[in-house]
């Protein structure tokens, strides 16, 4: 338990996790401690450990809130263990008449109703992410897609007789319940994917008491189709006679125009597999990419890349002039350096918060990543002062730290391929300078970074191969 | 004919412990899940989606006195899991996603974008990262965190080592 091998240059007899979970004891445990006594590189891993540990352990959490809570747990929890807290009761007989909204006579209960009365988010969602698993891979077998409600219109479109629904001008009393219906509770029956309600709101009017067979008339046919076109068979229809009691007004007008416009689009669009359309985009795509190739290999790309990516260093090395170049080199004085840079170097970008009072107490290389350089920049203080890094020209790079001290950094030993020297910082004032002297034309990035753990805070310079 | 009311004490006790489960356990799982993965706008949907699971397990169990807070995140970690499976070329990802009343906030959703402990856990293999979030993070003992991952205790310890270490050189490489 107390040796671990995963590392072969260090010692690595003690197991970090075991000592910091406390899952040694005994012997265990006494040869652990006295081992770590002795042992600097056990002592070294389980300190990295615990750092790492503790990091984990401080990871700032997300809160959520009261009435999220609630949403989640009405999403989440079904009903039978939520909403039966105390007295349950149960419907013995037809219920209250309902609204006016004509109830079919063939709806079956629903198969699982605790199930379809969650929101079908997250049946889509579990759909969704296991489509291509086997049943069997699921640690718990999913409940099964609710079996949609109206069952019997899967089979054959009825006979359809010619009395069709009542126009939405004739008045009407509401419609009585049937003694043979079978009321669902009242939570089934306001279930959001009834289509009750989409028909509706397309007969706004006050409806007309029609018979229950009549009913099956704006039924679903066909369960592929899209729920809208349910009035299809309708339109199929030769026109409906107009009722004696309709209206001039209304008689001048095409009955059922709502109807007439799902007869204008296609009555039952089949669903059609969009391989076709993927197969077209993805070809688009390939010859974009090719013909950027061509163009990029053409050279026609090659003058606006270099205006696009370092559009800062063209501008620059367009404005500053043959003299000022001349005067800047890596041998020439920090003042100097800093003068230009104050006077027309283009600022590539500016960063901090605008606290002042701080030092810049150390420049040391970053992360060693072959094709660029990175220079960090620790700053004392209680918070990132203001930053700002400009060009004054293609072989320097100027920070400047406003409000900051910067004099004390060291700068000795800085070097790679893209940096020749940095120069020892500046203070003009508040402010303080540093000069990067660059070894060849570079492309410069840059971030910051806040204090955390041991660090201080940071800003972070990169220097790539342009 | 008149209601009949039918008296539920057994299950309103259990109701009630359903609910003070889920109102103790669900910001925990959720910040869970957004850390593993990475997501925090997916996470909700996920950790709905685990709940619900459990729940529904729970409604075929009777015996079962509420939510487990072990089952709950094992169900967390394996809807995760599928949710980060690759899929296949070029078919398209519907992001099924539930939005929760003011969640996930923007300074929430910004810390989890720039936090490098964040970025170095994202780097890691899933079973690393979540046995490390559920001991570190959400601070399952062993024996729950051997329940969610399918690891035995004793080979716990092996295995964290391997996942902290690992992540260690990561975090090392990407803090500056």
């Amino acid at each position: 338990m107390t040796t671990s091998s995963f590392e072969r240059n260090r010692c690595t007899r003690i197991s970090p996790s075991a000592v910091l979970d406390d899952r040694l004891d005994g012997k265990d445990l006494e040869w652990a401690r006295d081992h770590l006594r002795r042992c600097e590189a056990c002592r070294e891993r389980v300190e990295d450990f615990r750092e790492m540990l503790l990091r984990v352990g401080r990871l700032p959490s997300a809160t959520v809130g009261a009435a999220a809570m609630d949403q989640a747990f009405a999403l989440s929890v079904p009903d039978r263990l939520r909403s039966q807290g105390g007295t349950r009761s149960f419907e013995v007989a037809p219920a209250q008449p309902m609204s006016s909204v004509p109830i079919p006579q063939d709806v079956p209960q629903p198969v699982r109703p605790e199930v379809s009365s969650i929101p079908d988010l997250l049946t889509e969602l579990e759909r969704e992410i296991f489509r291509d698993e086997p049943l069997q891979d699921h640690p718990v077998p999913l409940s099964p897609v609710p079996e949609p409600l109206y069952s019997t219109m899967a089979a054959p479109p009825e006979e359809i007789e010619p009395v069709a629904p009542a126009p939405p001008e004739i008045p009407a009393e509401p419609v009585a319940p049937l003694a043979s219906f079978e009321v669902a509770p009242a939570d089934e029956a306001a279930e959001p994917e009834l289509p009750e309600p989409a028909r509706h709101e397309i007969f706004s009017g006050p409806l007309r008491e029609v018979p229950s067979d009549s009913y099956r008339q704006v039924a679903f046919t066909d369960w592929d189709r899209e729920p809208e076109p349910q009035h299809a068979p309708v339109i199929e229809e030769p026109p409906a006679p107009v009722p004696v009691t309709s209206n001039i007004v209304f008689s001048q007008e095409p009955p059922l125009r709502m109807d007439e416009q799902s007869e204008a689009a296609p009555a039952a669009p089949p669903r059609k597999p969009d391989t076709a359309m993927r197969i077209a985009v993805g070809l688009g795509a390939a010859a974009c990419v090719l013909l950027a190739a061509v163009l990029y290999e053409g050279g026609l790309f090659k003058s606006s890349h270099k205006v696009s990516s370092t559009g800062a260093t063209v501008t620059q090395s367009v404005h500053s002039s043959a003299s000022v170049r001349a005067s800047v080199s890596p041998s020439a004085s920090p003042a100097a350096s800093a003068s230009v840079a104050a006077s027309t170097a283009p600022v590539l970008f500016t960063f901090g918060n605008g606290v002042g009072g701080g030092t810049m107490f150390r420049i040391r290389p970053g992360t060693a990543v072959a094709g660029y350089t990175r220079l960090v920049f620790d700053m004392h203080g209680s918070g990132l002062p203001t930053m700002t890094i400009t060009r004054p020209d293609d072989l320097h790079v100027v920070v400047t730290f406003k409000e900051t001290n910067v004099a004390g950094a060291p700068v000795n030993g800085i070097s790679s391929y893209h940096v020749t020297a940095v120069e020892p910082g500046v203070q003009q004032g508040p402010d303080g300078t540093i000069t990067i002297d660059l070894a060849r034309p570079v492309r410069v990035t840059a971030f910051t970074l806040p204090a955390t753990g041991g660090y201080a805070w940071r800003l972070v310079v990169d220097l790539h191969t342009s | 004919m008149d209601q009949v009311h039918v008296e539920a004490p057994a299950f309103s006790a259990r109701a009630a412990s359903v609910e003070r489960e889920f109102y103790s356990d669900f910001p925990l799982v959720l910040n869970y899940v957004a850390r593993l993965v990475d997501d925090i706008d997916g996470a909700a949907a996920i950790t709905c989606a685990a709940f619900r699971q459990v729940a529904d397990g729970l409604r075929q169990r009777p015996d079962d006195e509420g939510l487990k807070r072990a089952a709950v995140f094992r169900a967390a970690t394996e809807l995760s899991r599928s949710v980060l499976r690759p899929r296949r070329w070029f078919r398209r990802q519907r992001s099924a996603q539930i939005s929760l009343e003011d969640f996930p906030q923007p300074e929430a959703r910004r810390a989890l974008r720039r936090d490098t402990v964040q970025r170095a856990l994202t780097a890691l293999p899933f079973d690393a990262r979540a046995m490390i979030l559920l001991r570190d993070f959400v601070k399952l003992s062993y024996d729950e965190l051997g329940d969610v991952v399918d690891v035995a205790p004793r080979k716990l310890v092996h295995a964290l080592d391997r996942s902290r270490a690992e992540l260690g050189e990561i975090y090392d490489y990407i803090k500056f």
